[in-house]
């Protein structure tokens, strides 16, 4: 499933079959290389969700069980949180030192949350290959 | 797979953390004149108005020198420049700094000025000077054209001379790419003595 | 002269003044390639200079 796809979705309770809100954006922990939490915007609750509060990442809806689970961001993931650790649009440096281009989406598994591509106009990039984010780069592990 | 590169091209590069964070960019580049190997680099901030930094950078602190950036496990591997420069060398002012000096035989004949000096940094992880690109003076016969210079064929260097054998200019290269044959056909010499 | 005239006037200076300081730093920033004298060939230069 695409990050740019994903951003907008309705976020529903199964509880209440109520939309909840809408994703924002996904926070991405650079060193296990999963999604661990999705923002989400126009909530009446709290503005982050923990994946694991996810019931399910659907191609048109994502589900939750109910509006309760939106909270305010934990320490954890207040961290991994901000533009300077949004990975997508980020310019992306090799452990070589070589700038590759900069992120132009990111594939994740609605699964398990598992990023496993980096999409680069000059090709694509294994997510397991993410080390950090940062303010000035995503960097990756060279080829 | 060793690289040519100009430290032109080096100055001002980022240094990035793992994290992703430019916490600084290279200032100064500082080498040995007997062998070439590079000790470290002095830093410089980032920001628009930032000046230079008290911090400097160890060779053996780099993880990677790329084409886009110097590329170090963290920030607590930046060490005290002190470290990095010699105590006799006065950094800010010309002294030390090779780039503008002058390149002159032990015979006492000046055969250009120094306009860039260029690195090797070889997949062992060692990164050395392997020459000088010298602005050609009159003597030299090449009317002010650039000429590269391998290391092995000076003397000595200091901010004010770079001293050169009077039969140096027998050896000067006219392009980068000659100059890396060059230096790799010094280098396969050297191993085999060594 | 009027005050905005004064303002004017205060307004260019500070433009002038912050690309002044803007140059300098630059300068400052900028960098070299340094020889440390004190080695040589038979002083090789110690791990992490």
């Amino acid at each position: 499933m695409l990050y740019t796809q994903v951003k907008g979705r309705k976020v529903v309770s199964t509880g209440t079959a109520e939309t909840v809100g809408r994703v924002a954006d996904l926070v991405i922990d650079p060193r296990s290389h999963t999604v661990v939490a999705v923002t989400v915007r126009g909530s009446g609750h709290g503005d982050t969700v923990l994946w694991s509060d996810i019931t399910a990442f659907g191609t048109d809806a994502v589900t939750v069980p109910d509006g309760e689970v939106l909270k305010g961001a934990n320490d954890a993931v207040k961290e991994l949180s901000g533009t300077a650790h949004d990975v997508l649009g980020k310019r992306v440096l090799t452990t070589d030192g070589e700038q590759l281009g900069s992120v132009s989406d990111i594939d994740f598994d609605p699964q398990s949350g598992a990023v496993t591509v980096l999409v680069l106009p000059s090709g694509d990039i294994a997510g397991s290959r993410l080390v950090g984010v940062g303010p000035y780069a995503a960097i990756v592990h060279a080829a | 797979m060793s690289r040519l590169m100009r430290t032109s091209e080096v100055i001002g590069r980022p240094v990035v953390t793992l994290n992703g964070q430019d916490i600084a960019q290279i200032k100064d580049v500082v080498y040995s004149a007997g062998g070439g190997a590079v000790g470290g680099f002095t830093l410089a901030g980032r920001g628009l108005f930032s000046g230079p930094l008290k911090q400097g950078l160890s060779w053996s602190a780099v993880m990677a020198l790329g084409p886009d950036a110097v590329m170090i496990r963290d920030e607590d591997v930046v060490s005290s420049v002190t470290g990095i420069l010699d105590a006799s060398v006065r950094p800010g002012g010309s002294g030390g700094n090779v780039l503008g000096s002058e390149v002159l035989t032990d015979t006492g004949i000046l055969l250009g000025t120094v306009v860039d000096v260029i690195l090797e940094v070889s997949e062992r992880r060692t990164c050395d000077v392997v020459g000088y690109e010298v602005s050609a003076s009159e003597a030299l016969g090449t009317h002010s054209a650039k000429v590269f210079l391998p290391l092995p064929d000076t003397l000595s260097a200091s901010g004010e001379h770079v001293m050169v054998p009077a039969a140096a200019k027998d050896f000067v290269a006219h392009d980068l790419a000659g100059f890396g044959a060059a230096v790799k056909a010094f280098r396969k010499n050297l191993e085999g003595q060594g | 002269m009027e005050w905005w005239g004064w303002l004017l006037v205060i307004l260019v200076v500070a433009v002038l003044a912050v690309a002044a300081f803007w140059l300098i730093q630059r300068r400052r920033r900028a960098g070299g390639v340094i020889v440390d004298s004190s080695v040589s060939p038979g002083n090789p230069p110690q791990e992490g200079l």
